[in-house]
């Protein structure tokens, strides 16, 4: 697994313990300059050989390309065969088994499997995130604005395999990407009101799985166990999936109105552009002397 | 609860009684049964179950198939005479294999606002002719093809909620009507599918599919009965050997994943208990995934929809990116035309 962490405090050690529980053999974490204890933190499991903390490269933090470099490095010093790229307050939940367990059930031919995101809403409340974060955003609409932090959306494992072409295992989601809004700039919190009539309406949810597997870490367990859903869990699973579909092609829509946009510049631009083409081209093609 | 299951059915006698006793086992309730013509036996299963109080049997004389009018009345009767609240349209090679719990807990997962989910063929390859019953000889499942003019090919079946005006189009893929909307992305049944069972089963199954659709003037030959029964005018002989799996073809076929050993059928027809068989492992899981997604996803119209859009953005990069094609072009014109006067009168 592969993290870029920056302030990220109050959930880095969470994050490590939950994942090294859950069938991830290496973690490699970038500190992306922080000014809370998320370095200490980083410094002490490394300490314990537990994690691999590298320094950023020089200048401005890219994320992409750092993910790539760590990626790269994942493969050819610790042998990974898949690379999980995670931020610091996503939660890889497997379904049926470890990471592991699901990673090598996949056919070889198959590069990239997905993760379906659930949205997890900030609460107001006293304890740490993952004790008052158990309310989940139900995906029962598409939300057409991408940015939106609370946009159906899936992520993606790939395997280990540099330069060579991935494909995708589509219509399969063997894992959940449990997804709090922890660190700065989270959004308002929902006070007990407002919690209790979003359970009434159906929007929230009560999932305590990290919860309550963090406690079983905190009472000493050394492992983790996921259990395969059950028909009407499946079935659930199946629902949420399938609003991702109907984001996708809320998507698909945003994608062609701005395909109309570049044509509509490519459209008013080309024929002034041909003219002072030809023109040149008329120029050259003038008898040396010659009138035009 | 009531689940009702339809069953078209012509000289099926080796795999019917078999078919029948499946699903009653696995919760069907009762089973509304229309045989087309049959002489080898058929009717007489049927008319055993009928006798028992299990079975509905309807007889149909005409030579022509007409699958959809059957079977869209025998929908129509589960809902309307024999109280069903599911009802599932089966032919007699067919096996609905639930993936989570028993039959009864899936459909009974199904959120209310959905009225049909689907299972997803799993084919049962032809094996060398045995003297065994189908389900003991039958023990390789190969990976469907996408041409659907392959016996073979990926394709979903469709269970609803019971209604009295449901249609049922031909192939029973859907389900249509009033508040039946489709549960898509879930495939909680696998429908374990044996099409060709021995050289003589086959040889006579599509000549009499062939003759029966053709006698259907509303719609076309299906595509994989056309492309058996014209491989069959021509040379029975081939048709067989190029679906046959022999123990060399086996192996080869085994190593290279397109062939599965599945037993899951036999173990539960010679009475191994449902509840004492295991869940599917990850491994099955992913293996389904990737027939779904080589063989049905890649016809998915969001998919299909997407790669076009795809297409099209790096098209239109391209053009974006090479404005200076038309301008190299009109410079190569401008010297060509510079070089034709020189050389001209």
């Amino acid at each position: 697994m592969t993290v870029v962490a920056r302030d990220q405090a109050d959930a880095i050690e969470s994050h490590l313990d939950f994942h090294l529980a859950a069938g991830v053999d290496v973690v490699l974490v970038l500190d992306g300059g922080s000014s809370d204890d998320t370095r200490a933190i980083l410094e002490r499991y490394a300490r314990h050989g537990s994690i691999h903390v590298l320094p950023p490269s020089a200048g401005e933090l890219d994320e992409p390309e750092e993910a790539a470099r760590m990626a790269h490095l994942a493969a050819t010093e610790h042998g990974a065969d898949w690379v999980i790229h995670s931020e610091a307050s996503e939660f890889w939940w497997p379904l049926g088994g470890s990471l592991r367990e699901v990673l090598e059930s996949v056919p070889g031919r198959y590069g990239i499997v997905q993760s379906l995101s659930r949205h997890f809403v900030p609460v107001l409340g006293e304890g740490s995130f993952a004790e008052t974060m158990i309310y989940r955003l139900s995906p029962q609409a598409p939300i057409g604005d991408p940015t939106s932090p609370w946009a159906p959306c899936r992520r993606f494992v790939r395997r280990a395999a540099a330069g060579r072409e991935l494909r995708p295992l589509r219509g399969w989601y063997p894992i959940e990407t449990l997804r709090f809004p922890v660190g700065p700039g989270t959004g308002d919190a929902y006070g007990p009101e407002a919690v209790g009539r979003a359970l009434a309406d159906g929007l929230l949810s009560v999932d305590t799985r990290l919860r309550d597997a963090l406690r079983l870490l905190a009472e000493g367990r050394e492992a983790l166990t996921f259990p395969r859903p059950d028909a009407v869990e499946a079935a659930q699973l199946a629902l949420d999936v399938a609003v991702l579909g109907e984001a996708d092609v809320l998507r698909t829509h945003g994608r062609l109105d701005a395909l109309e946009a570049r044509l509509a510049a490519v459209e008013s631009t080309l024929p002034a552009a041909l003219m002072r083409k030809l023109r040149t081209a008329a120029r050259a093609a003038r008898p040396r002397g010659g009138p035009l | 609860m009531r689940v009702v299951m339809t069953l078209v059915a012509r000289d099926e006698a080796d795999i019917v009684g078999d078919q029948i006793r499946y699903h009653l086992d696995a919760g069907v309730d009762f089973v509304v049964a229309t045989d087309h013509r049959s002489t080898d036996g058929t009717t007489e299963i049927l008319r055993d179950y009928e006798r028992e109080g299990r079975l509905h049997l309807i007889r149909r004389g005409g030579e022509a198939f007409t699958q959809s009018e059957w079977v869209t009345e025998m929908a129509r009767l589960a809902a309307t005479e024999f109280g069903a609240d599911w009802v599932i349209n089966s032919d007699a090679d067919e096996f609905w294999w639930p993936r989570e719990g028993r039959l009864h807990d899936v459909l009974a997962a199904v959120p209310a606002r959905f009225g049909v989910i689907r299972g997803i063929w799993r084919q049962f390859a032809l094996r060398p002719d045995s003297d065994e019953p189908f389900y003991e000889s039958l023990l390789v499942r190969r990976a469907p093809d996408a041409d659907a003019r392959s016996p073979y090919h990926a394709q979903v079946k469709a269970a609803h909620r019971a209604a009295g005006r449901v249609l049922i189009p031909e192939g029973n893929h859907d389900a249509l009507g009033e508040r039946l909307i489709l549960m898509r992305e879930w495939y909680p049944f696998e429908v374990l599918h044996f099409p060709m069972r021995s050289r003589e089963q086959l040889e006579r199954k599509y000549r009499a599919a062939w003759a029966g659709h053709r006698l259907d003037e509303s719609l076309p030959v299906p595509r994989h009965i056309e492309a058996m029964a014209s491989g069959l005018r021509t040379s029975p002989r081939d048709v067989h050997e190029a679906f046959v799996v022999e123990d060399a073809a086996l192996a080869a076929g085994l190593s290279d994943g397109l062939l599965a050993i599945d037993t899951r059928l036999r173990d539960r027809l010679r009475g191994v208990e449902a509840g004492a068989q295991t869940r599917p492992s990850l491994a099955d899981d992913a293996a389904l995934a990737a027939e779904i997604d080589g063989a049905l996803l890649d016809n998915d119209a969001a998919h299909l929809l997407a790669a076009r859009v795809e297409a099209l953005e790096r098209r239109l990069a391209a053009v974006e990116t090479n404005t200076a094609v038309p301008g190299r072009s009109l410079r190569t014109l401008a010297r060509a035309v510079r070089r034709g006067g020189r050389a001209g009168p």
